[in-house]
């Protein structure tokens, strides 16, 4: 039953997405303006410029978690659909789901971030790399939905960006090291256990943030 | 504090729950025991506390005092809600039937019974205010949990969309699901409730049921 709704639930995010196309109109401009402007304005060798990449594509993916957050409660709210899903999953499904649908945008959008980079910034992306995002984009996503729904609808992005931004910070720097640095595994370790604390966390209190 | 039961097996019992929001008091203890295949109006003007006791009985407002317990999944749902704008008519059904872990066989019975067949394509966006609350039975219906919690749902609906509510509770019942409706209409149903409810100032004053233990 658990990983039906589970199932059920990103099926749903999904095609609301392809109807919607919300996350598609902000999050690929989003990055391809990032990664345009800091190629513009840093003025850095092109060397230099590839070794940044890894972490300005990650702050811009945790930047663009901002507008995703909406889909998690604030979106569900605004078309009167919360209270279904609240009555009929499970919160643990609930917050699978949901974290699950996001994890999926994120690495599209990571991916996408990570092509445009090769072509603007001559970055370099070893496989180690795309591991660490893989392995990151769960715990991140995780984050991001228990932000989403304690926050979606209070309408305060000031302080949701602040808090994905802030626990993303693991992930960020673990990613962008691994992808620059000697010692991948260290970091690989690091955004295991970061997943981990991620994780458990979030269905430790997600049940208390479902209640009025 | 009121104590009220009705017949049947047990869906859910409140025992001396009620609802304050900060300091106000918008739901007065009340003990309340509802039956598996019943049906209850809930009665009682505008601001009285029926929503506050529908979300209360289906669990998505916490009691601030006593305590709920039910036998299953609850669902509250008034007009136009429980699907999101961009799903098909279909596909909001087929959300609710997957999340209840019902099989595929309900969805076309329950289309049929909302007299949403027609409708299956359409985005739910597109649904005037009388096929979005046959939408809404529509929901109840492929979903069929314990209780179902219908806020005003013959708002917005003609004659034709009327009869879809009387015939959606019954077949609600049918299959042993508990219904309480809130409505001004005290001739709602077609067939007489099991039970009424009247809800005055944040307490439920009044119970007319046919099956007090």
């Amino acid at each position: 039953m658990f990983w039906r709704q589970v199932s059920a639930l990103v099926r749903r995010d999904l095609a609301v997405e392809a109807a919607t196309r919300e996350a598609l109109a902000t999050v690929p401009p989003l990055i391809l303006a990032g990664l345009l402007l800091a190629g513009i304005g840093f003025e850095l060798p092109p060397a230099e410029l590839a070794a940044v990449a890894p972490g300005l594509l990650w702050l811009l993916v945790l930047t663009a978690a901002v507008p995703l957050a909406r889909g998690v409660l604030a979106a569900e709210r605004d078309d009167d659909a919360w209270d279904l899903l609240r009555s009929l999953a499970q919160p643990a499904a609930l917050l699978t789901g949901k974290a699950t649908s996001l994890c999926l945008q994120m690495l599209i959008a990571w991916g996408f971030g990570a092509a445009l980079a090769v072509a603007l910034l001559g970055a370099r992306w070893p496989p180690v790399a795309v591991l660490a995002a893989v392995l990151a984009m769960p715990g991140v996503a995780t984050n991001v939905t228990v932000f989403g729904a304690v926050l979606g609808e209070h309408g305060r992005p000031a302080l949701l960006t602040t808090l994905i931004l802030t626990a993303g910070l693991p992930a960020l720097v673990a990613g962008s090291q691994a992808a620059v640095s000697e010692g991948a595994e260290a970091w690989l370790v690091l955004i295991a256990v970061y997943d981990v604390v991620a994780i458990v966390t979030a269905w430790a209190i997600f049940p208390a943030l479902l209640e009025e | 504090m009121v104590a009220i039961s009705y017949d049947a097996t047990l869906v859910l019992d409140l025992a001396a729950a009620g609802a304050r929001f900060g300091s106000r008091t918008v739901l007065h203890p009340v003990s309340l025991r509802v039956q598996r295949a019943t049906t209850c109006l809930v009665h009682g003007a505008n601001g009285s506390g029926k929503t506050t006791l529908l979300r209360l009985c289906a669990g998505l407002l916490s009691p601030t005092g006593g305590e709920r317990w039910a036998s299953g999944p609850s669902l509250y749902l008034r007009p136009g809600s429980g699907a999101r704008r961009r799903q098909t008519v279909e596909e909001a059904l087929e959300t609710a039937r997957t999340l209840s872990g019902h099989g595929r066989a309900r969805l076309g019975p329950a289309l049929e019974a909302a007299m949403l067949s027609p409708l299956r394509k359409r985005r739910v966006e597109t649904l005037s205010s009388g096929q979005r609350s046959r939408l809404v039975i529509g929901i109840a219906l492929v979903a069929a949990p314990a209780l179902v919690c219908l806020d005003e749902p013959s708002a917005h609906l003609d004659d034709e969309g009327l009869s879809i509510v009387r015939a959606g509770v019954r077949q609600l019942a049918a299959v042993g699901t508990a219904v309480l409706i809130a409505t001004h209409d005290r001739d709602l149903l077609a067939d007489r409730p099991d039970a009424r409810l009247l809800v005055s100032d944040g307490a439920v004053t009044d119970i007319g049921c046919s099956g007090v233990r």
